[in-house]
């Protein structure tokens, strides 16, 4: 007589009865936290615990506006030369102007090869990124859903294509707040020219203005009015304080139970102290030779990129929880040789640099670098009026993105794009997901980081997405 | 017909266990409430105990003529069965003379060679470790002999067969090849068992690794007799069937190392999914932290977080505070236990204060880089036996510390960028320790 | 034996006690409870994953199979123990006791306290599981009822069971008809206590709260004052109330600011807040849309001529149809246009036309029906009776809206003033932008020709050779550098952009037409193509929302949840036209109906917001479900029956609200501790709310202080001074810079009240931007107060509040003879009461301190930058280059004043002004 009774056994019998009766109880005493849909924080802005084991603590976004060709970098489409210059034509309601009629194939103009000990792909620009190859994870995977810039921006920075919602800094600011109190906890390193779509991309939208993206202006004045306006000084500054604290102690009195009264003096004080602790923070004059030439600070063609990474890595060092670094121009519908290829040399030694200096640092581990544009390139161009055009249009189905330390699987090459690089055919994610992975790395589960707006529970993804758990280590 | 019988006996053998104990219970009623009528009712079932356990014998020697059964296991069973069948008879005869201690004593002996009995069967159709093998944590690691599936499979160190192989074969096919019970005479202990293989033929064909019997025998559909582990039993994990694929097809190797064998692709994942690093947070355990005493802390200037919402762990961060001073250092002492992680980078920490620090148990993240810590600081840092990661860049440490620092097995991450360490201590501590990640981009 | 016999009551005590407590409730059938409730529970909250997709079974676990759920899914642990839902692993889950198992997952998805008891009720009922038409002949008995649930009729969902989903009846209490309901005087005398006060009293008794001391005069007059016309009283308007004893002192002031017309102004922003209104289009171009400012200017006569409302909001939505001849009336469907909106070359046609109908459809929900309606996009509303069906129906009446700037001559009232100055530069800038793009041309033109006559080919211009193949035609670009290329693109996005502001200028309307789809690129101007022909346009419900998917065709309808709540004789069945012509004036019509519940509601509540800082129902364009629920509905349906019976008048409603004692009461309460712990948000109004000034209300007010407000009315949108820094600073647009921000030339032109200022969607003003003035994107439905870093840095450092400080001291200086007269001066025009006497000391003090350090240091001179070097990587080559942008209005610039135009001491007096300006006393209304 066996005991035959299918799958049940032994251990599912006791462990289903000793479920119901002790987890009941045990987890009613732990139910104690409030649930509610608000994080329930202290101060606005002080640090708070993430939901589950972060692996990554602060984040630099590198974002490439107007959309890099995942083709001409770090994805080669070898069958792409064979198909040079031959004509098609593409007709549909689902295209944009720009994107029908007659077309024809465009090949890379730049070579490829692997490189690092886990022969990733890579263009010939990447000179120095070689060097950190085995510290990159590619993910050729990802899908956008819009064929426009500044939609398309507001999508990977906000979630929503219709700008008005916060950005992915604000939320993670709102779930963690920042590690310095005196410092913005979401920075941004814009271009001298803003992003298409412009502060919209680094928005608070509906969480309060506390997680609103701070943009460092690279030129004149880092934050607007920091400094105070030609011919008051310092010594003016603190009589004028004083006198004010004093009359705003008095208006107190008579309203002792207006208790947003001691937030706005305190902020005075806050302001003041902030005003001389950030230009120490963004002053990179003070560093060492050898590391601004790391960055390729002081080289023409790498100087202004090379200063923004390098203030990423003292901003993050310094506490900020999340920095986004612009770099514009990647709309190359002609001329993809020069402008990529120029592009290409002016952002490769300061990346390279950045991996090696937080690595040496001990803070890659813990520090998410993300490189990525709006959308991928077409293999194809079309006909314009003045004859062949070698360049790509807007591509949302296929695009290259890689992501550096902040627990990601290192060295390898993750998801893939067909033949020719048109479309995204393994491990396919859209773009939600992508936003839900970057929220788990840092510990934080995007169905409740929530906030409640305009009739419902709005979240980061939109309406929920799925981990990519390929991408994580 | 023997056979035909022989399959009832683990039907039968329950019979007088049961009456045996019955009639123990109504004993011991008898014995508060003194009643003739209880006395009689136990004699009824003394007797049917008697009988049943003699049928139940006779059936079980039927069953061991079958085969399949050998080794001391059996010899212990057999043995205490007709122990049970002869003494249930003899204290159904004798009862009535024996003295009040007398009874007892008779009971005594009687139930003992039940168990006896009782359990060695048990282990004979269901293993040695049937009843311990899925107890909670203590009682396993109390009664088991403490060999379960091994995870941490370092490709550097790991043995194939002693380390992949054996781990998924004890668990699944041991129960029923094994030196007492040979089912199919196939004995999986070791290298020389399989070797030798069943009563049919050898496992492994090199010519022809496929058709090899014992793949053969795991890929038959799971309803198929033939089939590999039997139905009902614990069935064979997708991973384990390719892992076992992969050792025939590098030749049932029993000596070599997994890094010796080719792996790519999906053998290379199962691998690597297989080898979690050692994560002191499953071992670490600290007791809860009330909330209370993070607020102290954050009011004291100590910025002080849970590692998650829910867990008791703490990180700390002191990155920047120009003099930490003793009651910063005695207010942390409150959550000693709970303290996994702390950040002193920038600060003005002192070597003294580092000692302090020192004492608690559990720190795994220490940063302690642009300070002016010295050797003498890392020196106290000997007996942090869980601590994984130490950052030093741009500090005064230098070549003293180094035997110091290779001292810290656990230690996985080194960041020594900018130190007065030389070219040459920084070969030694590579060659020391070779998977130690010093910063440098590999 | 006997030991038995006392073991056996124990063991039937527990039996008992077991069965009691499961007989407490009454005795639903639970056959009934699964087919009425759980059964649509499960449909709506787990099927989606737990069984509606055979493929996709999450934790193996199918809902609709019973036996799956008595064995349970891949967990192995049965999901449903009949008879006992502690031990039913589906109950735990719900229960979201633990973080791990909580189902739904999302937090927003979770079940109501009423659906767990049902379903514990069920599982303890034995949890049957009636057959389909054993359910079938339960559900034939529709006057089952649980708890206070109701079945509702709407125009039908997707899904039936969505159809016979239940409600809380107190959830949909802004669709049920408005009853006046009686006014609770109480203890009050009807004859001279306050409607108002008698509602409010009744239930701030009931809590047993006191009432906060009314307000002193003083206070009074500045809160009335700032509240109705967003300016604060000046010295003499205060010391004229404080004297007047008249008992009518009170309502002569509230009369004397009706009729100003800076109430229409303050009150209009409030709209305009509502309408997101925008001076341009935002996106990639952000193209200018030169007549919106029209639309503002008819938004303010609006409120000043006290139009009532009903015909304001079926002109913003019908206009057109109503008098197409009345230029007033094509300008109010601007409302229509107001979101942001773009169609280049890069964008999908139907997507773009998509986007337009969801924005439009969804502002009209939230603006006019508190309800915001995008929520019935993809699916039907998981919370309100709003089906998708009822979403595309309100959709289709917009089908045939599409977008024109029709001509319509300036109506008398509008101020069409305008400075030779600003119109000229525009001309002179065109030509520049030509003589500059003939140049480039040329040159290329010239290395053309020298390429044919090396090949000893005819010349031929450009638009010719276009056509030839490659190798008959000098190479692209031949002649031109890379820079020569970017600049080229540079100077024909100028034109187009010159082009466009040129039109601001001709008698056009930020108007729509009703045709066929026309869908135009957003950059030159949109005109009613002649004939209009072209299939009606055919709406339907779209799959997800993707207008690639649609899978019913709609007619043009309302909300019929509204419909079918109302009474017989309260029904306003409209029918609504499914032709091209009048489909919004017959959805206007049923909007504005009186029958009609929401709009009158809608209205009130936020009338009543922006006098208390919070609304009746504290989220006005949400009345649904997840909205607040009204604190005192009656009162609001008391305010909303007295709105419509007086012909819908704001005014009216101004002079009922702030004659009210809850009006005029003081901020602090003498029970502080009782009312803070009792009612927290004050939600009962036991004293009235302080709040910070509005950002444009901070901005008016100093200018207002100083003397420097143009109290000019309307016209064309000003360019105040900006911080300079934000201004130059370089604003990527498709293809190239936008031109830099420079403001108006005269201080007259510029020092305009804020609601004036030129609204760019990617340029907002810095020093507004940070007091929370709300992007242009989404409808606002109440502003927020945050107070953050960058506030100080505008207050304390930035260049307005110096500018305006220094201004008031100049003429301070001018006006009166000593220090201490013009420190009492500025303190009672700024705090808006007499200063005191240590005030006045501590105010001279910093003065003496800070002459001697304005004698010792003299101020830098800064000068205006005349031109600004523009610098970007051309988007084709990649290639950087740059160029000189000249700032022709700074050339020729009138400054304001300047400190180095002015003595020591008037500088120490411009530095006090400011922190008075900085201080909270100024900064916050009481």
């Amino acid at each position: 007589m066996s005991t035959d009774h299918s799958n049940w056994n032994r251990r599912d019998f006791l462990y289903g009865l000793g479920l119901s009766i002790g987890a009941v109880a045990l987890s009613s005493l732990l139910a104690c936290d409030t649930k509610t849909g608000q994080l329930v924080s202290r101060g606005p802005l002080s640090p708070a615990s993430p939901m589950m084991r972060a692996k990554a603590k602060y984040c630099i976004f590198l974002t490439m506006e107007g959309g890099p060709s995942h083709i001409d970098t770090f994805d080669p489409k070898p069958a792409l030369d064979k198909y040079h210059l031959t004509r098609f034509q593409r007709q549909g309601e689902k295209f944009s102007a720009m994107s029908s009629g007659d077309r024809y194939f465009v090949r890379s103009p730049f070579s490829s090869r692997k490189v690092g000990k886990s022969g990733v792909d890579m263009s010939a620009p990447f000179v120095h990124l070689a060097d950190v190859a085995d510290e990159i994870c590619f993910y050729r995977g990802c899908q956008a859903e819009s064929v426009n810039h500044p939609t398309a921006m507001y999508h990977i920075n906000t979630g929503n294509q219709f700008g008005g919602e916060p950005a992915l800094g604000s939320w993670i600011s709102y779930g963690l707040g920042t590690m310095n109190e005196n410092l913005p906890a979401f920075v941004v390193l814009p271009e001298v020219a803003y992003p298409q779509g412009g502060p919209g991309n680094w928005s608070n939208g509906f969480l309060p203005s506390h997680y609103q993206g701070t943009p460092l202006r690279p030129e004149g004045s880092p934050i607007l009015n920091i400094n105070p306006p030609p011919g008051v000084s310092r010594y003016h500054q603190e009589e004028s304080l004083e006198l004010l604290q004093k009359l705003n102690r008095e208006h107190q009195q008579m309203h002792p139970n207006h208790d947003e009264l001691s937030a706005r003096i305190e902020n005075y004080e806050l302001a003041y102290r902030m005003q001389m602790e950030v230009p120490d923070v963004i002053d990179i004059e003070g560093e060492d030779e050898k590391t601004k030439e790391l960055y390729g600070v002081g080289q023409a063609e790498t100087d202004a990129f090379g200063r923004k990474c390098l203030l990423a890595r003292k901003l993050v060092e310094q506490g900020v929880r999340f920095v986004q670094v612009y770099s514009g121009g990647w709309d190359s519908h002609d001329f993809l040789e020069r402008a990529h290829g120029n592009l290409i040399t002016s952002i490769d030694k300061p990346i390279a640099g950045l991996i090696k200096d937080l690595k040496r640092r001990g803070m890659l581990d813990e520090t998410l670098i993300v490189w990525s544009g709006e959308f991928g390139r077409t293999a194809d161009n079309g006909v314009r009026e003045n004859g062949v055009a070698y360049g790509r249009d807007h591509n949302p189905d296929a695009m290259g993105m890689w992501f550096a330390g902040g627990g990601v699987k290192a060295g390898h090459i993750i998801g893939a794009t067909d033949e020719l690089g048109q479309e995204a055919i393994d491990v396919v994610h859209p773009l939600r997901d992508l936003h839900v992975t970057l929220l788990h790395l840092f510990g934080l589960d995007d169905n409740k980081l929530t906030y409640f707006h305009g009739g419902r529970h709005k979240q980061l993804s939109q309406f929920g997405g799925q981990v990519i758990k390929e991408v994580i280590a | 017909m023997m056979d035909f019988l022989g399959a009832f006996h683990p039907l039968v053998l329950h019979i007088p266990i049961g009456a045996l104990l019955a009639a123990f219970l109504l004993e011991l009623i008898h014995h508060f409430r003194k009643s003739h009528a209880l006395d009689q009712a136990i004699k009824i079932l003394l007797g049917f105990t008697a009988i049943t356990a003699i049928v139940a014998a006779l059936f079980g020697y039927f069953l061991s003529q079958k085969g399949g059964y050998q080794g001391v296991t059996l010899q212990i069973h057999q043995w205490s069965g007709i122990g049970v069948a002869l003494l249930s008879t003899l204290f159904f005869l004798l009862k009535s003379r024996l003295s009040i201690q007398g009874v007892w004593i008779a009971w005594g002996i009687n139930l003992l060679v039940l168990t006896v009995a009782g359990h060695f069967g048990g282990s004979l159709t269901h293993g040695e470790d049937f009843l311990i093998r899925d107890a909670p944590g203590f009682i396993k690691t109390v009664f088991s002999s403490g060999d379960e599936v091994i995870t941490n499979i370092d490709p550097d160190s790991a043995m194939v067969f002693t380390d992949i192989i054996q781990p998924i074969v004890k668990e699944k096919c041991l129960s029923c090849h094994n030196e007492s019970k040979k089912q199919g005479s196939l004995d999986l202990r070791n290298e020389s068992t399989w070797r030798k293989g069943g009563k049919n033929s050898d496992l492994f064909d090199p010519e022809n690794i496929e058709q090899s019997l014992l793949l053969h025998r795991i890929f038959l559909p799971l309803d198929h007799e033939e089939h590999m582990p039997p139905e009902g039993q614990q069935q064979l994990i997708p991973t384990e069937v390719a892992m076992i694929e992969w050792w025939l097809e590098n030749g049932m190797s029993f000596d070599k190392k997994v890094g010796d064998l080719p792996s790519s692709g999906r053998i290379a994942q199962i691998l690597q999914s297989k080898f979690q690093p050692f994560d002191p947070f499953e071992v670490i355990t600290a007791g809860p932290i009330d909330e209370n005493v993070l607020d102290e802390f954050r009011s004291n200037g100590i910025t002080a977080l849970r590692i998650s919402q829910k867990s008791p762990l703490l990180e700390i961060r002191l990155a920047g505070v120009e003099t930490i001073g003793k009651d910063k250092i005695d207010l942390l002492k409150k959550a000693k236990e709970q303290i996994v992680r702390i950040d002193f980078h920038g600060s003005g920490i002192t070597d003294a204060e580092l000692k302090e620090i020192a004492s608690f148990p559990n720190l795994v993240h220490l940063s302690l880089h642009q300070t002016n810590i010295t050797n003498e600081g890392i020196e106290s840092l000997r007996d942090l036996k869980y601590l994984q990661h130490l950052n030093v860049h741009s500090t005064r440490v230098s070549d003293e510390s180094l035997n110091n620092l290779i001292a810290l097995d656990q230690l996985k991450s080194l960041y020594v960028w900018n130190t007065h360490f030389s070219s040459k201590a920084i070969e030694q501590l590579k060659s020391a320790r070779p998977g130690l990640d010093l910063g440098e981009v590999n | 034996m006997n030991i038995m016999v006392r073991i056996f009551p124990l063991f039937m005590l527990i039996l008992f006690f077991g069965c009691k407590e499961s007989s407490q409730k009454e005795a639903v059938d639970p056959e009934a409870l699964f087919a009425h409730e759980v059964k649509p529970i499960f449909e709506s909250k787990c099927i989606g994953c737990h069984g509606g997709d055979p493929k996709k079974i999450e934790g193996g676990l199918d809902l609709n199979n019973y036996e799956n759920l008595l064995a349970g899914g891949n967990s192995g642990k049965p999901a449903i123990v009949p008879g006992k839902s502690n031990e039913s692993l589906l109950y735990h889950s719900i229960l979201r006791v633990d973080d791990d198992l909580a189902m739904p997952p999302k937090d927003g998805d979770k079940l109501s306290e009423i659906d767990l008891q049902i379903i514990r009720d069920w599982i303890d009922g034995g949890a049957p599981w009636p057959s389909a038409e054993r359910i079938a002949e339960i559900k034939l008995d529709t006057a089952w009822e649980y708890g206070n649930r109701i079945r509702v009729k709407t125009s039908g969902g997707l899904s039936d069971t969505w159809d016979n989903r239940p409600y809380e009846k107190e959830n949909l209490w802004a669709y049920y008809p408005v009853e006046k309901p009686e006014i609770p005087w109480g203890e009050l005398d009807p004859q001279n206590d306050h409607p108002i006060d008698a509602f409010l009293a009744d239930k701030r008794e009931s809590e047993g709260l006191s009432q906060a001391p009314l307000a002193s005069d003083l206070v009074l007059i500045r809160r009335a004052t700032i509240d109705l016309i967003g300016l604060p009283p000046t010295i003499e308007e205060i010391e004229t109330f404080l004297q007047d004893k008249d008992p009518k002192a009170y309502q002569n002031l509230i009369e004397r600011l009706l009729a100003s017309p800076h109430y229409g102004e303050q009150w209009a922003r409030h709209w305009l807040d509502v309408a997101r209104y925008a001076d341009s289009g935002g996106f990639s171009n952000d193209y200018v849309r030169p007549n919106a400012w029209r639309y503002r200017d008819y938004v303010i006569r609006t409120f000043n001529d006290d139009k009532p409302y009903d015909q304001f909001v079926m002109e913003q939505l019908a206009g057109d149809e109503l008098d197409p001849e009345d230029p007033e009336m094509l300008i109010a469907t601007g409302f229509l246009r107001m979101g942001p909106w773009e169609h280049t070359a890069m964008s999908v046609a139907a997507e773009t036309r998509q986007f337009y109908l969801d924005d439009v459809t969804n502002i009209v929900g939230e603006a006019f029906l508190s309800t915001p309606l995008n929520c019935a996009k993809c699916h039907d509303h998981k919370y309100d009776p709003i089906p998708a069906r009822d979403y595309y129906s309100i959709q289709a009446v917009f089908a045939t809206t599409q977008f024109a700037e029709r001509p319509a001559p300036f109506l008398p009232e509008e101020n069409t003033e305008v400075t030779e100055f600003e119109k000229q530069r525009i001309v002179d800038w065109l030509n520049k932008t030509a003589e500059e793009q003939e140049l480039l041309s040329k040159k290329e033109e010239a290395a053309a020709k020298q390429w044919y006559k090396e090949r000893g080919l005819t010349y031929l211009p450009k638009r010719e050779r276009r056509k030839l193949p490659e190798d008959q035609q000098p190479p692209r670009y031949l002649g031109l550098t890379y820079e020569d290329l970017g600049y080229r693109k540079v100077l024909s996005k100028r034109k187009q952009l010159l082009r466009r502001q040129e039109e601001r200028f001709e008698p056009l309307a930020y108007s729509v037409y009703n045709g066929p789809v026309n869908v135009k690129n957003s950059q030159n101007r949109m005109t009613i193509p002649e004939k209009l022909n072209g299939e009606l346009p055919q709406s339907n419900i779209l799959a997800g929302g993707s207008v690639y998917a649609p899978i019913e065709p709609v007619e043009a309808g309302v909300m019929s949840i509204i419909e079918n709540l109302a009474p017989e004789k309260k029904q306003i069945n409209i029918d609504i036209s499914n032709s091209m012509e009048n489909r919004r004036l017959g959805f206007a019509k049923w909007l504005t109906h009186p029958d009609n519940p929401i709009m009158a509601r809608s209205m009130v509540n936020r009338i009543w917001q922006y006098h208390f800082g919070k609304g009746i129902c504290e989220t006005p364009n949400n009345f649904g479900n997840t909205g607040g629920k009204p604190s005192h509905p009656e009162l609001l349906d008391w305010l909303t029956a007295y709105f419509i019976e007086h012909d819908y008048s704001v005014k009216e409603m101004h002079r009922l609200i702030m004659t009210s004692e809850a009006y005029q009461l003081s901020s602090t309460h003498p029970e502080w501790s009782r009312v803070n712990e009792l009612d927290p948000n004050n939600e009962l109004l036991s004293y009235f709310n302080p709040r910070r000034m509005d950002a444009e209300e901070l901005k008016d007010a100093m200018l207002y202080i100083s003397g420097e407000l143009n109290p000019e009315m309307g016209g064309f949108p000003v360019r105040p001074e900006i911080n300079i820094e934000a201004a130059l600073q370089p604003r990527h647009i498709m293809g190239s810079i936008a031109p830099a921000y420079q403001p108006s030339r005269t201080p007259g032109e510029r020092n305009r009240r804020a609601i004036y200022a030129e609204r760019y969607r990617t340029l907002a003003d810095p020093s507004l931007e940070v007091f929370n003035q709300p992007g242009t994107d989404m409808s606002c439905e109440a502003r927020s107060e945050s107070t953050v870093t960058p506030q100080v840095f505008t207050m304390f450092n930035g260049q307005n509040v110096r500018t305006r400080s220094l201004v008031y001291a100049d003429r301070l200086m001018k006006d009166l003879e000593s220090h201490e007269a013009r420190v009492r001066e500025a303190i009672y025009a700024i705090y808006n009461r007499e200063a005191n006497a240590d005030e006045v000391s501590e105010g001279l003090n910093y003065m003496e301190k800070m002459t001697k350090y304005h004698s010792d240091n003299k101020p830098p001179k800064t000068e205006y930058p005349t031109e600004v070097e523009r610098e970007m990587f051309e988007e084709m080559t990649g290639e950087p280059f740059t160029y000189k942008e000249e700032l022709d209005i700074y050339q020729d610039y009138v400054p304001d004043l300047q400190p180095w135009q002015v003595d020591a001491s008037t500088r120490a007096l411009a530095d006090l002004i400011a922190v008075y300006f900085n201080s909270n006393e100024f900064v916050y209304v009481y």
